[in-house]
C-alpha cells in the first residue's frame, strides 16, 4: 500500500468512509424491511392495483324440441367500440371501418363527428361482427378500436313457439316462457377471472379463479313441425274469421306432454321491442269462460256418479227453461223436446246440460270441476299462468249451477281444458301437462339427466277420476258429437274423433251485457278407442260458432300432427258413419307417444355419436377465453395454469374423457 | 508530457466495477422498456457507455494538473451557458435544461458543471497554504459553488443543483475548518433551510411532504413514492425475474428506466440483487477512496474525494428515495439510470480518478 500523503486527509477520508458505511447500512436495513419483512403487504398492494376480478359469463343452455331441433341458442358475438375522442383522424377511421363493415361511409362519418363534437368517449360502431370482420380489424392493430365479446340469444326459428320460449332481457336473464321458467337450469353460474390490468386499466391477461358452470340444456316436449302447423292454421283462421285472438294446444293425453301450444297474435323473440300484449301466452295466461265445451265435464261427473246414463232422457222445454226464476234458452230457434243425454251433448243443449247438472247438485258439480283440475294451475314451467276461476260454493247463487253446467261463471285456460279432456282420453287419470321432457348437461346429447324440480311432480300417482265405464260412455258420446252433432266439421279422414264444440258468448264488462261474439272452441281427441292426441282450439271474438270456425282448425291441426307423428289410422280412409260399438278400456295399455320417435332422433341416440362427443378436444394454441367457450359448450372442465396460449394439455387431444373430468392446460407465451 | 504507454496502468478495478454496474443498468433498461415505445433505450445506453469509455480514455491522457489549471476557464464558459439557458427559459415557456445537439441528442450543461466544480474546488484547495481555511477563503469557496447552484436551482432543477453541495462539502472537509467556522456554517444552514422552504415550487414542496407521508395523497405527488415502494416490496427476497416485474410492465412504476431504475431492479431481482448492486457501488467508492489516499498531491486527493462524494450522494439519494428514506429529487442512479449526459459526466469523473491514479508516482 502506498502511504497517504497527509495524515489530516487520511483522517478526513475515514470520516467519509464511516458516513458511507452508516448510510449503506441504513438503506440496506430499510430495503430489507420493505422487501423481506413487509413483502406480503406490498405484494398484496401490487396485486390489488394490478388485477381486477372480471365475471366470465356462463354459457346459457340451449332449448331443443323433442327431436333435438334447436329452438333457442346462445352464440358468441363481438361488438366493435371506439372512443371518438381518441380517433387520430375521423375521416380515415370512417373510411376504414365502413369499408370493412360495409357501412355507409357518409353516415358513419357524420355519426362519428357528432360524437366527437359531443365529447363522447364511447361509441358502438357495429354489433354482431362476423369472424372475418373481426379478423380483418384485428390484423390492422389499431390502437383506437376495441372489441367487446358477449353472447347473444338467438331464436333461429323466429316466431316459432315464441310464447313457449319467452325471451331474455338485456342481462340475458329469461323474461318470459321457458327462458324464465327454467332460468335456474339455463343460466348456469358465472365464473370469475382475475385480469391483469395496466395503469390505464387496459386488460392484459386473465387467470380463471372460478370457472363458469355452463347452463343446462332444456329439452321440450314440443315438436317444432307440429308447432309450426298449429301456429300457421291458428293464424290463418283468426285472420280469415276476423277474430281477435286465437289459442290452441295439442298434447299427448297419456303422458301430459304438450306437443304444440300456440297463441295468436305472436311475435319474434329475436326482436326485443315486441310489446307486452303480443307476448302474452293466451293458452296459459288468459282464462276465459269456456262455454259448451265445459258440458263434457258436467256430463262426465253425472255419469260417473250414475245420476244419469247416456240414454236418460230429459225434456228440453222447447227452448225455454225456467231455472229458479231465470229463463234459459237453447241456441236453436224452437229448442228441443225430449233429448237423451248423448244428444244433449251432440246438439249442445243448454237446457239439457243444466238438467243433467241439477241431478248432480251444487256440491258434487263443484267437486268434479275441481277434480278435473279447474281453478288451479297446471304448474307448467311458464310464468304468469292463470289459475282460471272457479267460484267457491259459498259464492254460488241459486242459478249458478245452471251457468256452471254449461260453462259460464267459470273461467278456464286452454291448458286446463287440455288437461281435463285428457282425463277422458287417457282412461280417467288427471295427468299434469308437461312442456319439458328433460334437462341435460350441455354437450351430452341429452343423455345425462339431472334431477330437477319438475321431475318431482310426476312422482305423485295420478289421481283416477273417472271409472273405465264412464270413460267408455264419455268417449262414445263425444264421438257422437263429431259424427252426428255440432262437431261434424272436426272429422278427420282415417281417424275416429271425439270432441265437443263450444261457443261462449262474450260478456262485455263495459256495456255490462253479452255481445254477439263468441269464444269459439273445439276440444277433442283421436283416435277414439285409444286416444293419442288431445287438441284444444279457441278463437276469440268470433261471430260464428265453435263448430264452424274452431272445429276445422282442430281437424287440420290434429291431422297434421297425426301425420307428422306417424300415428296409425284406425279407420279406412273413407269415413263411415258407423258408430263405435263397445270399447274395452284398460288403464295401463296405452302406448306412450314417446316410444315412437321419428327416425332422426333414434339416430341421435346412437352409441357412437355419444362416445364421439366425449373425446378430449384439441385446445392447443387457443386462448384461455376460446378454450372456456368450447369447454363450456361441451360440458368439460379445465384446469389452466400460466397465461397466454395453450402449450400443453392433458389428456391429449383425441383421448377419451369422462364427463366433467378436468382437462389440465398449461399456457405460455 | 506524460503519456499512457501501457493499458496495464489503467485502474482496472475501477473500470471493471464501473462496467459491471453499467451492464446491469443496460439489462434493467432493456427489461423495463422492452414492451414500450422506449424499447430502443438499451442500445442507446450502450452507445453512451461506449462514448463514455472513449471519454474516460481521453481525459486520462491529459494531465489532471492541466485540467485543474484550465478549470476557471471552463467554470466561466459553463457558467455563461447556464445563465443563457436561464434567460432562454424565461422567454420560452417552461423549464429548459438541455441544449439540442441535433439528431435527437441533447446535452445537459448542469451535468458537466459537476465535473468542472470538482476541478475548480480541487484547484482552490490546492492553492491554500495552511491546514485550515480562513473565513474569507470559506466564503469565497462557498460563493463559487453557490453561484452555479443558484443558476441550476432556478432552472428549476433542484436535484442536480443539490449535487453541487457535496463537492463543496468535500472541499471544506479537505481544507479543514476551525470550530467557530463549523458553528457558523451550522447556524447559516439552520437559518437557510426554513427560508428555502418558501422558495420551493409547489411540486417540490409536495415531494417533501409526500416523502414524509406517501399515503397522504397516493394518486398525486405521493404516487411515485408509493409505486416505488410497492415495486421494491413485491420483489421480495429473489425478485420476480427479468421482464417479469409487474409494476414495471404494467407501467405503474413511473420512470422505471431512469430515476426509478433502482426500484425496477429491486422488483425484478429482489433483496439479493439489491444488496449485490449496492455492494458493487460500495467497492467502486472504496476504490475511488483508495485513489484519493494514494494521490500524489492535494489537488489529486480533492478530485478523487470530490468524485467519490458526488457519486456517494447520487447513490444515497437515489437508493434512499427508492427505499423511502429520502424525498424524490430527480437524481439519477449513477451508471445505471438511462441518460447520455449523466453517463458521459460520470465516465469523465471516473476518468479523472484514473487520471490521478496514473500519475500517483510522479512526485
Amino acid at each position: 500500500m502506498v502511504q497517504p500523503i497527509h495524515p489530516a486527509v487520511e483522517r478526513r477520508a475515514r470520516w467519509l468512509l464511516r458516513l458511507l458505511i452508516l448510510w449503506g447500512i441504513a438503506v440496506s436495513a430499510k430495503l430489507f424491511y420493505i422487501q423481506i419483512v413487509k413483502h406480503d403487504f406490498y405484494a398484496e398492494l401490487a396485486d390489488q392495483q394490478q388485477t381486477r376480478l372480471v365475471e366470465i359469463p356462463a354459457h346459457r343452455g340451449t332449448i331443443y324440441d323433442r327431436n333435438g331441433h334447436v329452438l333457442a341458442i346462445s352464440i358468441p358475438v363481438e361488438t366493435l367500440v371506439v372512443n371518438p375522442a381518441k380517433l387520430p383522424n375521423v375521416e380515415i377511421a370512417a373510411a376504414l371501418l365502413s369499408e370493412i363493415l360495409s357501412l355507409n361511409q357518409q353516415d358513419l362519418l357524420s355519426e362519428l363527428q357528432k360524437k366527437v363534437a359531443e365529447k363522447r368517449g364511447y361509441y358502438k360502431v357495429a354489433e354482431r361482427l362476423t369472424q372475418d370482420q373481426v379478423k380483418r380489424l384485428k390484423s390492422l392493430h389499431l390502437g383506437w378500436i376495441q372489441f367487446e365479446s358477449s353472447s347473444m340469444r338467438v331464436y333461429p326459428n323466429d316466431q316459432l313457439a315464441a310464447h313457449i320460449l319467452g325471451g331474455v332481457d338485456f342481462e340475458k336473464h329469461g323474461n318470459g316462457g321457458i327462458e324464465q321458467g327454467h332460468e335456474d337450469d339455463l343460466s348456469g353460474r358465472p365464473g370469475y377471472a382475475s385480469m391483469v390490468t395496466d395503469v390505464r386499466h387496459r386488460g392484459f391477461e386473465s387467470n380463471v379463479e372460478v370457472e363458469p358452470v355452463p347452463g343446462n340444456d332444456v329439452h321440450l316436449t314440443i315438436d317444432y313441425r307440429v308447432q309450426y302447423e298449429l301456429e300457421k292454421l291458428l293464424a290463418e283462421s283468426v285472420v280469415a274469421n276476423h277474430c281477435w285472438t286465437g289459442r290452441g294446444m295439442i298434447m299427448d293425453p297419456n303422458t301430459g306432454e304438450i306437443i304444440a301450444m300456440a297463441s295468436y297474435p305472436t311475435y319474434n323473440p329475436n326482436d326485443k321491442t315486441a310489446n307486452l300484449e303480443v307476448r302474452q301466452n293466451l293458452a296459459t295466461q288468459s282464462a276465459i269462460e269456456p262455454g259448451s265445451v265445459f258440458k263434457v265435464f258436467t256430463l262426465a261427473g253425472a255419469i260417473q256418479e250414475k245420476t244419469v246414463k247416456p240414454t236418460t232422457g230429459f225434456h228440453c222445454g222447447n227452448g225455454r227453461f225456467n231455472l229458479f226464476g231465470r229463463v234459459i234458452h237453447d241456441s236453436t230457434k224452437n229448442g228441443y223436446g225430449y233429448l237423451s243425454v248423448d244428444d244433449i251433448l251432440a246438439k249442445s243443449s243448454n237446457i239439457g246440460a243444466i238438467q243433467v247438472g241439477l241431478t248432480l247438485g251444487d256440491k258434487r258439480l263443484f267437486d268434479y270441476i275441481r277434480l278435473f283440475g279447474f281453478g288451479s294451475r297446471t304448474d307448467l314451467p311458464l310464468p304468469g299462468e292463470s289459475t282460471g276461476r272457479v267460484l267457491r260454493l259459498s259464492k254460488w247463487s241459486k242459478s249458478s249451477i245452471g251457468s256452471v253446467a254449461m260453462g259460464h261463471e267459470v273461467m278456464t285456460t286452454t291448458a286446463q281444458l287440455g288437461q281435463a279432456v285428457s282425463v277422458i282420453a287417457n282412461g280417467g287419470k288427471l295427468i299434469k301437462p308437461r312442456l319439458v321432457s328433460n334437462v341435460s348437461m350441455p354437450g351430452t346429447n341429452g343423455l345425462q339427466l339431472r334431477r330437477t324440480s319438475y321431475e318431482s311432480v310426476p312422482d305423485q300417482e295420478p289421481k283416477q277420476i273417472l271409472s273405465p265405464e264412464t270413460i267408455v260412455q264419455m268417449r262414445k258420446m263425444m264421438e257422437h258429437v263429431v259424427l252426428a252433432g255440432t262437431g261434424k266439421t272436426a272429422k278427420i279422414p282415417g281417424y275416429s274423433v271425439g270432441g265437443k264444440t263450444g261457443s261462449a258468448q262474450i260478456y262485455d264488462p263495459k256495456s255490462k251485457q253479452y255481445l254477439h261474439k263468441y269464444h269459439a272452441s273445439f276440444m277433442g281427441f283421436t283416435p277414439v278407442n285409444n286416444p293419442r292426441l288431445v287438441t284444444v282450439i279457441t278463437l276469440n271474438g268470433s261471430h260464428l260458432y265453435g263448430g264452424v270456425v274452431a272445429a276445422p282448425v282442430f281437424r287440420d291441426a290434429t291431422s297434421a300432427a297425426l301425420r307428422i307423428l306417424n300415428i296409425p289410422k284406425d279407420l279406412p280412409d273413407e269415413p263411415s258413419a258407423m258408430p263405435v260399438t263397445e270399447v274395452a278400456v284398460s288403464d295401463a295399455s296405452f302406448p306412450l307417444l314417446s316410444e315412437e320417435k321419428p327416425v332422426e332422433e333414434v339416430e341421435n341416440l346412437d352409441d357412437t355419436t355419444t362416445k364421439a362427443s366425449l373425446v378430449t378436444p384439441n385446445f392447443m394454441g387457443m386462448t384461455l377465453r376460446a378454450v372456456l367457450e368450447q369447454a363450456g359448450d361441451k360440458g368439460l372442465r379445465i384446469d389452466p395454469s400460466g397465461s397466454g396460449l395453450v402449450r400443453a394439455q392433458s389428456p391429449e387431444p383425441g383421448q377419451p374423457i369422462a364427463y366433467r373430468q378436468k382437462i389440465k392446460l398449461r399456457l405460455g407465451r | 508530457m506524460f503519456s499512457l504507454r501501457s493499458l496495464r496502468d489503467i485502474d482496472w478495478t475501477l473500470l471493471i466495477l464501473t462496467l459491471m454496474i453499467c451492464g446491469i443498468g443496460v439489462l434493467q433498461i432493456y427489461s423495463a422498456t422492452q414492451a414500450s415505445e422506449n424499447a430502443d433505450r438499451w442500445w442507446k445506453q450502450s452507445l453512451y457507455i461506449g462514448v463514455g469509455l472513449i471519454a474516460f480514455y481521453l481525459i486520462s491522457q491529459i494531465d489532471y494538473h492541466t485540467l485543474v489549471g484550465q478549470s476557471p476557464m471552463l467554470y466561466i464558459v459553463f457558467g455563461v451557458i447556464l445563465v443563457f439557458l436561464l434567460i432562454l427559459s424565461r422567454v420560452v415557456l417552461g423549464a429548459k435544461r438541455w441544449i439540442g445537439l441535433g439528431a435527437g441528442f441533447k446535452l445537459q450543461p448542469s451535468e458537466f458543471m459537476k465535473l468542472i466544480l470538482i476541478l475548480f474546488v480541487a484547484r482552490y484547495i490546492s492553492e491554500l497554504k495552511s491546514d485550515s481555511m480562513e473565513l474569507t477563503d470559506l466564503v469565497k469557496l462557498s460563493g463559487l459553488v453557490l453561484v452555479p447552484f443558484g443558476l441550476v436551482a432556478l432552472q428549476p432543477d433542484l436535484g442536480t443543483a443539490l449535487c453541487y453541495l457535496p463537492i463543496l462539502g468535500v472541499g471544506v472537509l479537505l481544507a479543514g475548518l476551525t470550530k467557530q467556522q463549523a458553528m457558523a456554517l451550522l447556524l447559516i444552514f439552520v437559518l437557510v433551510v426554513p427560508a428555502g422552504w418558501f422558495m420551493l415550487k409547489d411540486y417540490q414542496k409536495a415531494r417533501i411532504t409526500s416523502f414524509v407521508d406517501p399515503a397522504s395523497d397516493p394518486q398525486g405527488s405521493g404516487y411515485q413514492v408509493m409505486q416505488s415502494k410497492i415495486a421494491v416490496g413485491s420483489g421480495g427476497m429473489w425478485g420476480l425475474g427479468v421482464t417479469r416485474g409487474m409494476q414495471i410492465q404494467l407501467r405503474f412504476l413511473p420512470f422505471a428506466h431512469t430515476d426509478f431504475i433502482f426500484a425496477a431492479f429491486a422488483e425484478e431481482h429482489g433483496f439479493v440483487g439489491v444488496v449485490f448492486v449496492l455492494g458493487l457501488y460500495f467497492l467502486l467508492l472504496m476504490q475511488i477512496l483508495q485513489n484519493a489516499q494514494t494521490a500524489p498531491d492535494r489537488a489529486g486527493t480533492a478530485i478523487c474525494m470530490g468524485v467519490g462524494a458526488l457519486m456517494l450522494f447520487h447513490v444515497l439519494e437515489n437508493a434512499g428515495m427508492v427505499a423511502g428514506l429520502m424525498p424524490v429529487a430527480g437524481i439519477p442512479l449513477p451508471l445505471m439510470s438511462y441518460g447520455g449526459s449523466s453517463i458521459l459526466s460520470f465516465f469523465l469523473m471516473l476518468g479523472l480518478v484514473n487520471n490521478v491514479r496514473l500519475r500517483r508516482f510522479l512526485q
